[in-house]
């Protein structure tokens, strides 16, 4: 697993800062590929645009999906993971600020495997970090391939 | 001819002989015919009543059958299951042909409808329903089982007692406790036979109770086994002998006998008189069944017709008369009597020709004699004609005229009283005249005698048609006096009939009118023919007392050998005419409600099209009284609107053809230009040929209330325009509000993750760098920013409750209270407070929104307590003016009333968010959410000693 990519598909550069910092905080030694929005998410998943010839056989250990993001946002992205063959069974997290319904719903319909609201405080934030790398690199077992 | 008369004569008589035996033959033959037809018929139709009462016998046993089998398991025992196991041990069709099965009606009393529809429902028929034809709030009489149900499934769950026929034979059958009919009625389960139906009813009741009396028989019953007919079904396999006969059924209990049942040819004519109405009693109805015998009734008898013998006797005679007449004829021929001539003569006269001596004996008697007196001239002659007709008081009378006869005085005809043989009197009328020998002496009389019996009472009945005669009527003679008067002449004049007849018609007449009467009966007598004196003379007669009374006469000429005379029938006016006089003021009274109402009247003729309008009709079409007599149809259609006139005429056609009401609404547009709206109406007038001479009708302006509606559908329309213009506002409002609160949730606090993200790292990573003051500051910025995060989150659970939509049901606030206490106790596992809740409180809410308002409410509590030592919130529920009030109470930190209308207002905070944190938003939301569910809540409270929230839940 530890070979294993985490993917973080987040727009705002503030965020991202604090993620790869909490991530860092919790020894997550992963290498972690940021995508900037949900487009070059795809790309890379789908190894086209910028990832043209990337080995699209070796999926992320779990992608950090944020929802609110400028071209195509996290939801259509969820959409398009679930929907190819290759990555359907990728594991995805909904890691944004929103906690309002009808995301949380939206998400979970279209096969989200988790959803995480950033909390304000920074040592929450820490804290979801650790428990998110605990299980998903540590604990989940991934589909074979 | 002459030659021929004697042998034709015998022949004759022969052939009437013949003829008469055969008429006697034939008619006897008819009669026993007759008699024979009338005894079969009578039986064959009380063998059809007997069959009818036996069929409806069955059905009789076949409640019996049911009631026994309700009894034998008990009525309350009694379940579907049960029920339709011993409908089905009956073999319906073969014990039972024509009824539609057997039911159980229960009576439900008033209380008891909610259990027994339970019961009912829980007994196999989920959804059993108690339905009425007319609402009532008596008892209930409910068809609960009916089997087999699908030839009946309408009448489960009918209330018997909704409906007045079947709820009178019901009644009866649980006072009289027999088996009781119900009239004629249309079943439920079988509507198309309209009052062809019947309900057989037997009572059920509860057992070990006395049935002595109506009463208590009423009392114990607890329903009813019944069985519903139709007349059809039952009487579909009766033997109508091959069509001997038809019947048809009535039921004679209703005011006017119903007919319920017809067969085939119920209403072809009778045969031979032969029908039989035979009243049948059955069950508590009286019926009564009508037997016609059909032409196959006759012919099945094989009779040998009447006029077939009588015919044949007939024939026979004639070649008898034949034979005699030849015979006779050459024998007559040569005897030629005068003599014989005037006996035939005198034979065939009318009137009795009776000869006697001057004593009086007689000496011939001819047939006529024989017919009026009686006695046969055999009997007659040799004996005194006095003795034999003449009554003993007028013995006297009848010597005298022979006396005068003899001393050759003339007696013309003089009309007196004999008697007849049977004694009975005869009025006749005689006329004698002397027969005297070849030398001049007389040797005898001859009285030619008439019957004027039949004169005499046709007179007397005359009399007495007059009499009972409903007016006045006189008789008048040629010089106008009075010769008869009836009793009503006698009530309408005052005077007595003695009086009135030979008084002179004038007395009867007033000085005023007395020329134009007697030129009327003058006139009258001169050219005879019936006529009635014109009202317009405005007759009077003067009665006794000096009073005049206006009347109608009649006047008739009556021919009499008197000669003319007239019959005068008087009808008394008085009264009609205050009729008249009465129907004029309700004229009146109703012209001024038709003023009053504005309504205009109008006339056409269709004749020449002329109009009359009053008054009111010329206002509305701005006319001008001047024109009032130059009005014609086409003045008024020129008025109309055009694009109404079309659609008007047509509705006036056709009401004129007979085709519909009449009653459009149209407009009129007058000459000045103004527009006014009509409401019209009419009703045609016909001749005695229903030609169509005149149209009356009305005209209403009604401008004023089509004004009125129109405002009033524009006032509607604007405002369902605003409506639908703020519906639509606040829906963008909302969607708005959703918009926001989506990107106050999304990006108001992204900034202030940073914000706390970035000090923490500066004070983790970059400490070393700081100084105290530095890292406070730090601190400060972090604290700022976790706060302004929980405010975005209540403020957005605020508006959440707003936006949400309410879902009522019933909760459990007691066990609410419990889970929110669990967790409160969870997060603070080192606090010790004492928790009163009381069980069971339950209210009417949406489970989530509640759930909010109590994590609030408790969650103060929870807060403000967390200074106290002993710290105790408290959970129940009380009377608030009629309603129930929850509430929270804490022993807290309290708060001064003088804030209390602050409380609850977002953001206001009564204490230091150092010394108790929060937002200032959580009683906010519990406002909100007890306002939406249309309770309130109210706080109190005193700084230092604790603070309780009260709130209810309306809906």
């Amino acid at each position: 697993m530890a070979n294993k990519v985490i993917l973080l598909v987040e727009d705002n550069p503030d965020d991202e800062v604090l993620t790869l910092h909490a991530l860092e905080m919790n020894h997550i030694g992963n290498k972690v590929v940021v995508a900037r929005d949900g487009a070059e998410a795809l790309d890379y998943l789908f190894g086209q645009g910028e990832y043209a010839g990337r080995n699209v056989n070796e999926l992320p250990a779990v992608v950090l999906l944020d929802l609110n993001m400028p071209k195509v946002d996290g939801l259509e992205v969820l959409r398009q993971i679930r929907a190819d063959p290759r990555t359907r069974r990728q594991p995805v997290v909904i890691l944004t600020t929103s906690k309002e319904e009808q995301d949380l719903i939206a998400s979970y319909d279209l096969g989200a495997n988790s959803y995480v609201r950033k909390p304000v405080n920074f040592d929450q934030f820490t804290e979801a970090a650790r428990n998110l790398g605990m299980y998903w690199l540590l604990l989940n077992e991934l589909a074979p391939i | 001819m002459i030659s021929a008369r004697g042998p034709l004569l015998w022949a004759f008589i022969a052939f009437m002989l013949g003829c008469a035996v055969a008429a006697y033959k034939g008619i006897h033959l008819a009669r026993v015919q007759h008699a024979e037809k009338t005894g079969r018929f009578t039986n064959l139709a009380e063998r059809a009543a007997g069959q009818l009462k036996t069929r409806m016998q069955t059905y009789e046993y076949g409640l019996r059958g049911a009631r026994g089998a309700m009894i034998t398991v008990g009525v309350d025992g009694i379940t579907r299951e049960k029920f339709i196991a011993y409908s089905q041990s009956r073999d319906l069709d073969h014990e039972f042909p024509g009824s539609r099965g057997y039911g159980f009606i229960r009576r439900v009393w008033p209380g008891e409808e909610a259990s027994f529809l339970q019961a009912a429902r829980r007994d196999g028929k989920p959804d059993f329903q108690i339905r009425q034809l007319t609402p009532h709030d008596g008892e209930r009489l409910v068809i609960q089982y009916i089997e087999p149900e699908a030839n009946n499934r309408e009448a489960v769950g009918l209330d018997i007692a909704s409906e007045t026929n079947r709820w009178q034979a019901a009644l009866a059958a649980m006072r009289d406790g027999v088996p009781t009919l119900t009239r004629p009625i249309t079943l439920v389960q079988a509507s198309g036979k309209i009052k062809r139906g019947f309900l057989f009813l037997i009572p059920v009741y509860r057992a070990g109770v006395s049935l002595a009396l109506p009463e208590s028989r009423e009392q114990a019953a607890l329903g009813l086994a019944y069985t519903p007919l139709v007349i059809d079904e039952v009487l579909a396999d009766f033997d109508f002998h091959d069509g001997e006969f038809s019947l048809a059924l009535y039921d004679s209990d209703a005011e006017k006998p119903d007919r319920f049942y017809a067969s085939v040819e119920a209403d072809v004519p009778v045969v031979d008189g032969l029908v039989k109405l035979i009243p049948i009693t059955l069950y508590g109805r009286h019926w009564r069944a009508e037997i016609k015998a059909l032409p196959h009734f006759i012919s099945t008898m094989n009779l040998t017709d009447p006029r077939e013998v009588a015919g044949q006797t007939v024939a026979v005679s004639a070649l008898v008369a034949i034979l005699i007449y030849l015979l006779s004829r050459e024998r007559q021929r040569r005897s030629l009597l005068t003599q014989a001539r005037l006996a035939a003569i005198v034979e065939s006269a009318n009137d009795a020709i009776i000869g006697t001596t001057l004593e009086g004996t007689i000496t011939s008697w001819n047939q006529a004699a024989e017919q009026i007196f009686g006695y046969p001239a055999e009997e007659a002659i040799g004996q005194m004609l006095s003795r034999l007709v003449v009554p003993s008081a007028l013995q006297n009378e009848e010597a005298e005229i022979l006396a005068r006869i003899e001393r050759g005085e003339s007696v013309s005809h003089f009309t007196t009283v004999w008697h007849r043989r049977d004694g009975s009197n005869i009025d006749v009328s005689v006329t004698i005249s002397p027969i005297r020998t070849a030398d001049g002496h007389m040797m005898g009389v001859a009285k030619t005698v008439r019957d004027v019996t039949g004169q005499k009472r046709s007179e007397a009945r005359f009399r007495l048609a007059v009499e009972a005669a409903p007016t006045a009527m006189l008789m008048i003679d040629q010089a106008q006096i009075i010769t008869l008067a009836n009793r009503k002449a006698e009530e309408l004049f005052g005077y007595t009939g003695e009086e009135l007849a030979g008084m002179a018609l004038e007395n009867l007449i007033p000085a005023w009118s007395r020329q134009i009467h007697t030129d009327h009966v003058n006139n009258l007598l001169a050219t005879p023919e019936a006529r009635t004196i014109d009202l317009e003379f405005s007759l009077s007669v003067l009665r006794k007392d000096g009073s005049e009374a206006p009347v109608e006469i009649g006047l008739n000429p009556v021919e009499t050998p008197d000669g003319n005379l007239v019959l005068a029938s008087v009808t008394d006016l008085s009264q009609r005419r205050q009729l008249e006089q009465q129907l004029q003021a309700a004229l009146e009274r109703m012209k001024l409600t038709v003023d009053a109402a504005g309504i205009g009247i109008w006339i056409w003729y269709l004749a020449d099209n002329h109009l009359i309008w009053d008054d009111r009709m010329l206002e509305v079409y701005g006319v001008p009284k001047a024109l009032r007599n130059d009005l014609y149809y086409d003045f008024w259609r020129a008025h109309v609107h055009p694009d109404d006139i079309g659609y008007v005429e047509e509705k006036l056609h056709q009401h004129i053809a007979g085709a519909g009401p009449y009653g459009p609404i149209f407009r009129v547009i007058r000459d000045d230009g103004q527009i006014r709206w009509i409401q019209a109406a009419a009703i045609v007038e016909r001749n005695q040929d229903s030609q169509v001479v005149q149209v009356v009708g009305i005209n209403r302006d009604i401008t004023e209330e089509k004004e009125a509606e129109a405002r009033i559908l524009e006032l509607n329309a604007n405002l369902e325009r605003r409506v639908e213009e703020r519906t639509a506002e606040l829906v963008a409002i909302n969607r708005e509000l959703e918009a926001f609160s989506y990107s106050v949730s999304h990006d108001l606090r992204a900034p202030l993750r940073s914000v706390d993200g970035f000090s923490n790292i500066l004070l983790k990573s970059y400490t070393d760098q700081l100084d105290d003051a530095g890292r406070d500051y730090l601190q400060r910025m972090r604290a700022a920013a976790q706060r302004m995060g929980l405010l975005i989150d209540d403020l957005l659970a605020l508006s959440r409750i707003t936006r949400t939509g309410l879902v009522p049901e019933d909760l459990d606030l007691s066990a609410l209270v419990e889970e929110v206490i669990a967790q409160l106790r969870e997060a603070d596992p080192e606090r010790q407070v004492e928790i009163r809740i009381q069980p069971g409180i339950h209210a009417w809410g949406d489970t989530r929104l509640v759930r909010i308002a109590l994590d609030n409410l408790l969650g103060n509590a929870w807060k403000f307590t967390s200074k106290k030592i002993e710290a105790c919130i408290e959970f129940g529920h009380e009377e608030h003016e009629g309603q129930k009030a929850f509430f929270v109470r804490d022993n807290g930190a309290g708060f001064d009333m003088a804030y209390a209308q602050k409380l609850f207002g977002a953001f206001q905070r009564l204490h230091q968010t150092k010394e108790f944190p929060g937002t200032g938003i959580g009683l906010a939301t519990v406002q909100r959410v007890v306002r939406k569910h249309g309770g309130k809540v109210w706080a109190a409270g005193e700084v230092g000693h604790g603070a309780v929230f009260h709130f209810t839940l309306n809906r």
